[in-house]
């Protein structure tokens, strides 16, 4: 049975539209409510007070979003270009026109078990790259809002670089991974600022190197040159210890009762290769390439 | 205008000429003898009078020297329905529905105001002739109208002598000039750019462009997106239910794929299903599940269902 057919008067979730204008295709996203007003509330609540994040309620995911899009150009970090003002017959309070990136997902580039392992490790390299840039930023300019709330592979668009506009997104393979586009997008959640950013780029760091281990079906060796590679190209080693550090050798009783229940959450869930798991890879990782460096 | 039938005079291919005027084609202008718009007055015995309505308000077609094939169309608010009748349903338009009244020249005024503000907004309707008086009709309660010879939708779309794609291309060129006027009335509040009695009856295709009329009764809330709502699922079910399951489907397609902003038209779906008014909402579940006749294949519930199907089918995050 499907939603729609269960509670006809929700819509569920968000809808995104591309819509052919006069000045080429742009997206149109409606930012919608998840679920009953019930499980709404007890998700903008838990959000808001224990997850030090902005509201989840749809109004909310679209004002974030407005803010996000245009701090993070400001920053220079590649996000899809908020259209909404030139094209004010598709924009409301309830939608954002955004630009249309062709490209295609980092995610569904990495997940292709054909791609040769330089071209993966340079795309994998790239993307840390431009995270490790942006949590720079971020704590130079102590910008929660730079820290992205769920970040990962599968929020990366990967398309031909603007000079070679009208190049078919599967044509992406031609291009050295240093002149694609990189555009991260779904920024309707965010970090808010009074909370202190190690934990924060701790937690974007643990979600990333997660992401990596979603992509198509990875065995062990495989993920471990994907690390690697992250590893490569996040190159601030200093940020990547004190992520490891924060989960797995985190000094505060409360932080590891919490992980503990984490933990113990992805174990019984079968997750096989969850966030501690891929954590404890990317921490192998640093610790042979300190001792290889020694 | 309340007849189906008043301006079918000559058929004409649609969806040919490029639209030229404002509404998208050139005005009818046909012009009492002497001066452009010089006041003239008309006796109304003896004038040869084609009747074009039925029920409800006078509706004849009159000559007219300089009127488009020398006629003109002549409608008259005081009808056939009895006092007690036009005063029963104004109870009902005010206390309950929130139209505007039924009455005689409450309906004159609305239909005129109207006509101006959708042609304001440049959207065609019949041209009007208030210069022209009628002897022995009472002030306000009549209008001397263009007589248009284009050609409904009614009969258009199903007219199978009509290739299909030119049918299809026809729709694809209306479905811009309705966004425009629901984005229009969105943004300024104006629920008389919503048509009360939308439906394919009261859309024409008259040289190359498109001209509406029947403006009778308004809306008179300000939620406006609700009424946009209503009226594209009044559009769509009298397209199911005057051209068939097959033509239905595949205006519906087009509409989802060539209506600009697709929030508006999940509108309709809300205002079947998601009413903000958590009243109205509860109200309309139960019309629903009592009502027999919502079940069916074109009820405003099963377009509203139809209409959510393709944009979910189309949106890049729910796809089907």
């Amino acid at each position: 049975m499907s939603a729609a057919d269960r509670g006809p008067s929700r819509l569920d979730g968000n809808r995104i539209w591309r819509v052919e204008t006069p000045h080429g295709p742009v997206l149109q996203k409606l930012y919608a409510e998840r679920g009953s007003w019930l499980h709404a509330w007890g998700r903008e609540l838990a959000s808001r007070l224990r997850g030090g994040k902005t509201g989840t309620r749809a109004v909310s995911r679209r004002a974030t979003e407005a803010r996000l899009l245009a701090l993070w150009r400001e920053h220079g970090c590649d996000v899809p270009a908020d259209l909404s003002a030139r094209h004010p017959a598709l924009a409301n309070e309830r939608t954002l026109v955004l630009e249309f990136i062709a490209g295609r997902r980092l995610s569904e580039l990495l997940a292709d078990a054909a791609l040769p392992r330089p071209r993966r490790d340079a795309l994998i390299g790239r993307f840390a790259a431009d995270a490790s840039a942006r949590h720079a930023r971020a704590r130079e300019f102590r910008e929660a809002a730079l820290v992205q709330e769920h970040g990962g592979v599968q929020h990366v668009l990967v398309a031909p670089p603007a000079s070679a506009r009208g190049t078919e997104p599967a044509d992406i393979v031609a291009f050295a991974a240093g002149e694609l586009r990189f555009a991260t997008f779904d920024l309707e959640n965010a970090f808010t600022a009074r909370r202190s950013l190690a934990p924060l780029l701790a937690k974007e760091i643990a979600g990333c190197v997660r992401s990596l281990a979603r992509c198509g079906r990875p065995d062990e060796a495989r993920l471990a040159a994907d690390v690697a590679a992250f590893v490569r190209g996040y190159g601030d080693r200093t940020m990547l210890v004190a992520a490891t550090d924060f989960f797995l050798r985190n000094a505060s009783p409360a932080w590891r009762a919490v992980w503990a229940l984490d933990r113990w959450r992805e174990e019984r869930r079968g997750r096989e290769h969850g966030k501690f798991v891929m954590l404890e890879m990317l921490d192998d990782n640093l610790v042979h390439a300190d001792s290889a460096h020694a | 205008m309340p007849s189906d039938t008043e301006t079918t005079g000559r058929p004409e291919r649609g969806g040919v000429a490029p639209p030229q005027g404002p509404g998208g084609g050139p005005r009818v202008a046909p012009r009492a003898p002497g001066a452009p718009g010089a006041p003239l007055t008309l006796q109304l015995e003896g004038l040869e009078k084609t009747p074009l309505a039925g029920e409800g308000n006078y509706v004849w077609r009159i000559p007219f020297a300089g009127g488009t094939d020398g006629f003109a169309v002549l409608k008259v608010y005081y009808g056939s329905r009895s006092s007690w009748l036009y005063a029963k349903k104004t109870l009902g338009n005010l206390l309950l529905t929130g139209r505007t009244s039924q009455m005689p020249r409450a309906r004159f005024r609305h239909e005129v105001a109207s006509i101006r503000l959708w042609e304001q907004h440049g959207f065609r309707c019949f041209g009007m002739h208030p210069e022209v008086r009628v002897a022995g009709l009472p002030d306000e309660g009549y209008m001397l109208y263009d007589w248009t010879p284009g050609r409904h939708f009614r009969e258009y779309f199903k007219d199978g002598s009509v290739p299909l794609d030119e049918r299809l291309a026809t729709w694809r060129r209306w479905v811009p000039e309705w966004h425009r006027r629901h984005m229009t009335a969105v943004r300024e509040r104006e629920p008389r750019l919503i048509h009360e009695n939308g439906d394919v009856k009261h859309v024409m295709l008259w040289q190359g462009g498109f001209t509406y009329f029947d403006f009778e009764i308004c809306f008179r809330s300000r939620n406006v997106r609700d009424l946009v709502g209503r009226e594209i699922l009044a559009y769509m079910r009298s397209t199911g239910k005057f051209f068939g399951d097959e033509l239905y489907e595949r205006l519906m397609d087009e509409l989802v794929a060539h209506y600009p902003d697709r929030t508006l038209l999940l509108a309709a779906w809300e205002h079947a299903f998601a009413n903000d008014n958590l009243l109205i909402r509860f109200a309309r579940r139960l019309d629903v599940v009592l009502k027999p006749r919502h079940q069916g294949r074109y009820s405003k519930y099963s377009v509203a269902r139809d209409l959510k199907r393709r944009l979910d089918a189309a949106s890049l995050t729910r796809g089907g």
